[in-house]
């Protein structure tokens, strides 16, 4: 089996400075941040590597080939010629950012030109963090499309899959061809010695279609820091017991989260929220034909859909047929007229002013907008789906719990983080990680919350040691208090709190404890 | 005295509640951050030693009690706090004790008038850090451990910060100190600026690793923290000779800036991602003055006349700030298993020597590492602290460990060894700022030569029953 692996190079967040935030710029300059693959999209290269040893190890051909669009700098492709890839093709010439249209098309064109069994892309990649290139790929392409991949195995001519959806785990096993997009997953593509890199030094990324350039189409587009509307309040405090007893009867006890409301979506007129709740994952194609009549009848200015599977890929057929304008994770501004979605891990927002009819998935549906239930009338499994099974369920006591605690990297160890968990449990409260806590092997992918994971909208959310990174930021943003504490006082996290505690988190969550259990006696 | 006798004993001296005989409390108490250690975690073994228990005492006199009761049973004993060493100094001898002292935490005296600070042993670093930057002052000492690290742990390894070229090691940091001998005796030595009155008795516990004494208190200069009044700029450098001769040529002429960090190439491409910004092969300067402002003004306007003649690329500000941004975010991941996920072992050694050799040095190493190590995934090293004398190297290394966890020690110091070997060779030092700990207590007797001999008449001296944490910077005599 050919693999052929979609990945993309970014700027290392963590590293953009303020001021750069402010004044935005997706061709700005940003090399001293240094850049590094996607994380998703070296997990997905991982896996593309770790599919082919396993078909080596039964006595089959697999072979690795890697794509991108734009021009990464060539150490890059030697670091994938070095791990095991064959080939490195670089698409296209210059920068093609927030043009996930542009990236699709020459990737799809360049994966319909060879054999690839099994594409593979990290689900969300490069600047515009629309995640939907692989969707897009896939539907050109015409292939299966299977979401939030964490493992691969080899089935004969099929894939094992499995996917952390957002009600639970999925092991699926589906017939080759396919396209997969990797989420979560904790694969990190795999170290080479310096004598392979050594041995491929002088080998080159192949260079196709070198007179494509895409000439930026961002002029549209206004940039915006994503820094959240909270003003944060720092508690004073001359001891930890005195600060967890503050947090426990004023903050936990839901006493101070009646002075946040939860904000509304806004709703633009002549606008139909296309409600796809009813329909399988796999049975998104038959619910298209009702859609598209329903379209054509009412001619909505705005189709809305939720930002789930099925959301994105009706909304994106039915962009593609009609011309309509398309965006993924959209929000209305409130002046009706212009749309947000994040950008640069959540770091950003756009701003889109969008021609109508316009195609939008929905970080939020507006309630007070006209509803269309799409059902799906044939519910059998498609003959590419071979097999399904759902292995755990949903972490949903993240989502229906008043209370959530988050841990962060910075609670420094999985036993500080199962002391929090205890501390939820005591508190009845629900329990999450951010990705980096996650991947620090402290808990499962379901457990995440964040943009990669879930968006959670608690009463209170108290944020154990976590840096407030935007990627993790987004995913707390509906919640109607948050409380943070870090020992950092510079911490991006207070920004994104009501109230904070520049405070050791482990030592507090201790505190917490004793005084969860002084209260409870 | 088997373990039952030693929990009942400890906690007759310093209560029940202070002393930890869990499985859990012992594993996170001797958790050492060596590479190969967090190799082995996240691989699942576990091949540290295991202490009896952990006492966590809260006073000077619980620790005096402790110290007594283990010296007067012949019990060995570790001591830690923050508990962010790298060097296996904090992992406990087979059936030891583990002599916490992170609940004795508080800044006990902010003396503006002398510009001093006084904190107990456990007071995380950070904590003391934002506590003195409110009332405008700062320590000037920020390790890359600075939110583990805490202020007993400082002064026990000897530590450095990232200003350290401006500011200097913890050695010149400590004005005054308190300290408990391993037979319960409490000693202090005052806060002056300066006085002769025979040796620093105060160097006797800075840099001792826990092996004469336990340090219970520190008193810590204090500098004006001037945050706003930064000069900062990176340039890029024909290679690491080239980039060793300008940070030569501004330390000789008597310029100090805070940080002055040089990175070769391979850590431009492997480790910080710069290969846009930096040319091909070229290595990267980071420059940041601080202090009053003419003074930081005029520092930065004479490294930027050497930029000149030594050809370096000004880069801007933003390379530095970056780095200052997120420069121990390290801290967070450490034990993340990311390293393992990627099938290497990785870590750093840091090394020091004169101008005249540490070029050498750096050559040899990275000869070595790149020609020696089949399974070498990756060889680079930078400069981070210098003086009119010379400066550090850091190395940093992976190399792929397909043997499993069982063969990660023996790998390990395989390419440690050749980094330490070639040091001693040119008359270097073995550890510029982590200590000895463990891994480099073989490397010891050539390291000190003829004055090794007094390590040994100091343990002597100060601990006669040989019970402070054993294997760490003497090697045992047969």
């Amino acid at each position: 089996m050919n693999i052929l692996v979609l990945f993309k190079t970014v700027p290392v967040w963590e590293r953009v400075l303020e001021r750069d935030w402010e004044a935005f710029s997706p061709y700005g300059d940003l090399s001293y941040a240094g850049k590094e693959i996607n994380c998703f999209d070296e997990a997905a290269l991982e896996l593309g590597l770790r599919l082919r040893d396993e078909y080596a190890e039964q006595g089959k051909e697999a072979r690795c080939f890697a794509a991108t669009a734009g021009t990464p700098h060539p150490s890059f492709a030697q670091t994938l010629f070095a791990a095991g890839y064959e080939d490195v093709a670089v698409l296209g010439a210059g920068e093609f950012e927030f043009a996930s249209e542009e990236v699709a098309r020459l990737l799809a064109d360049y994966a319909a030109g060879g054999d690839c069994g099994l594409i593979l892309a990290g689900a969300a990649a490069g600047m515009a963090d629309t995640g939907t290139v692989p969707l897009r790929v896939a539907q050109k392409l015409g292939r299966t499309f299977i979401t939030n991949a964490l493992e691969l195995r080899a089935r004969g001519d099929a894939v094992e899959l499995l996917c952390q959806e957002p009600d639970g785990l999925y092991r699926r096993v589906v017939r080759a061809p396919l396209l997969a997009s990797v989420s979560n997953s904790p694969a990190v593509l795999r170290a080479a010695t310096l004598r392979a890199r050594l041995a491929v030094r002088d080998r080159q990324a192949r260079t196709v279609w070198g007179d494509k350039t895409f000439d930026g189409g961002t002029e549209n587009i206004i940039f915006s820091r994503s820094a959240g509307k909270r003003v944060c309040g720092l508690l004073e405090f001359t001891s930890v017991p005195g600060l967890a007893k503050t947090l426990l009867e004023h903050e936990l006890s839901g006493k101070a989260s009646a002075r946040a409301a939860q904000s509304r979506a806004f709703c633009p007129p002549n606008a139909v929220v296309y409600d796809t709740q009813n329909i399988l994952w796999y049975a998104a194609e038959p619910a298209f034909g009702p859609l598209r009549a329903n379209w054509h009848a009412g001619k909505p200015d705005y189709a809305l859909f939720a930002d789930t599977y099925t959301g994105r890929a009706l909304a994106y057929r039915l962009a593609r047929e009609t011309g309509a304008f398309f965006l993924t994770g959209a929000l209305f501004a409130e002046d009706g007229e212009s749309l947000f979605r994040r950008a640069c891990a959540s770091n950003v927002l756009a701003r889109y002013r969008p021609r109508l009819p316009a195609v939008l998935t929905m970080e939020k549906l507006p309630v007070e907008a006209e509803r269309v239930s799409l059902e799906t009338a044939d519910e059998k499994p498609p003959f590419w789906l071979l097999e399904e099974e759902k292995k755990a369920c949903a972490n949903d006591g993240l989502r229906n719990k008043k209370a959530v605690v988050v841990c962060g990297a910075g609670m420094g160890s999985r036993a500080n983080c199962e002391r929090a968990r205890e501390l939820a449990r005591k508190l009845g409260a629900g329990f999450g990680l951010t990705r980096a806590a996650a991947l620090n092997g402290w808990g499962g992918p379901g457990e995440i919350v964040g943009q990669s994971g879930a968006s959670i909208s608690p009463e209170i959310c108290l944020v154990l040691g976590a840096s407030g990174a935007g990627a993790f930021a987004a995913g707390i943003e509906n919640a109607a208090r948050v409380v943070a504490v870090n020992s950092d006082e510079k911490a991006l996290i207070f920004r994104h709190a009501d109230a904070g505690a520049v405070a050791d988190a482990p030592a507090l969550t201790e505190a917490l404890l004793a005084a969860a259990s002084c209260a409870a006696r | 005295m088997d373990k039952q006798e030693l929990v009942r004993g400890l906690s007759a001296a310093v209560g029940a509640e202070n002393v930890f005989a869990d499985e859990q409390t012992i594993c996170e108490s001797s958790k050492d951050y060596i590479g190969f250690r967090i190799f082995e975690r996240a691989d699942g073994k576990s091949f540290a030693p295991r202490a009896a228990c952990v006492v966590r005492p809260h006073t000077v006199e619980e620790v005096s009690r402790t110290l007594r009761f283990l010296n007067e049973n012949r019990v060995d004993v570790t001591p830690r706090t923050g508990g962010s060493s790298v060097t296996q100094s904090i992992e406990p001898v087979e059936g030891g004790v583990i002599l916490d002292g992170s609940a004795m935490s508080g800044i006990l005296e902010i003396n503006e008038t002398n510009m001093t600070v006084t904190a107990r042993c456990g007071t995380p670093l950070e904590y003391l850090e934002n506590a003195l930057n409110e009332r405008g002052f700062t320590t000037g000492h920020f390790p890359q451990s600075l939110p583990m690290a805490h202020v007993g742990g400082l002064v026990a390894t000897r530590s450095t910060g990232q200003f350290s070229t401006l500011y200097g090691g913890i050695e010149e940091l400590v004005v005054g100190l308190e300290a408990v001998l391993p037979d319960g005796t409490v000693v202090r030595v005052k806060n002056v600026p300066r006085r002769s009155c025979g040796p620093d008795l105060r160097q006797l516990f800075i840099g001792s690793e826990g092996a004469l004494a336990f340090v219970t208190e520190a008193t810590l200069k204090l500098f004006r923290y001037r945050p706003d009044e930064r000069w900062m700029r990176a340039y890029a450098v024909a290679d690491m000779r080239r980039g060793l001769e300008f940070i030569r040529a501004v330390m000789a002429d008597g310029y100090k800036p805070a940080v002055v960090r040089l990175h070769d190439a391979a850590e431009v491409m492997m480790v910080l991602g710069m290969s846009e910004a930096v040319p091909e092969g070229q290595a990267l300067l980071l420059f940041l003055c601080e202090g009053p402002r003419a003074i930081a003004e005029a520092t930065g306007d004479a490294v930027a006349e050497y930029a000149r003649k030594f050809d370096a690329a000004d880069l801007g500000g933003k390379p530095v700030e970056a780095w200052f941004r997120t420069r121990n975010d390290v801290c967070r991941t450490l034990d993340n298993g990311l390293y393992h996920e990627m099938g290497v072992i990785a870590d750093t050694c840091e090394i020091s020597a004169n101008w005249d050799e540490i070029g050498n040095i750096y050559d040899a190493v990275v000869a070595r590492l790149t020609g020696e190590v089949e399974e070498m995934a990756y060889a680079g090293g930078h400069a981070s602290h210098c003086y009119a004398q010379g400066t550090n190297i850091y190395f940093t290394f992976a190399f792929m460990e397909e043997k499993g966890a069982q063969a990660a020690e023996a790998d390990y110091m395989r390419v440690v060894a050749i980094i330490l070997e070639e040091t001693l060779r040119r008359g270097g030092s073995v550890a510029h700022h982590h200590g000895s700990g463990r891994y480099r207590t073989r490397f010891m007797p050539e390291e000190h030569g003829s004055s090794y001999e007094l390590m040994y008449r100091l343990k002597d001296a100060l601990d006669p029953n040989g019970i402070m944490n054993k294997g760490v910077l003497l090697v045992e005599r047969k």
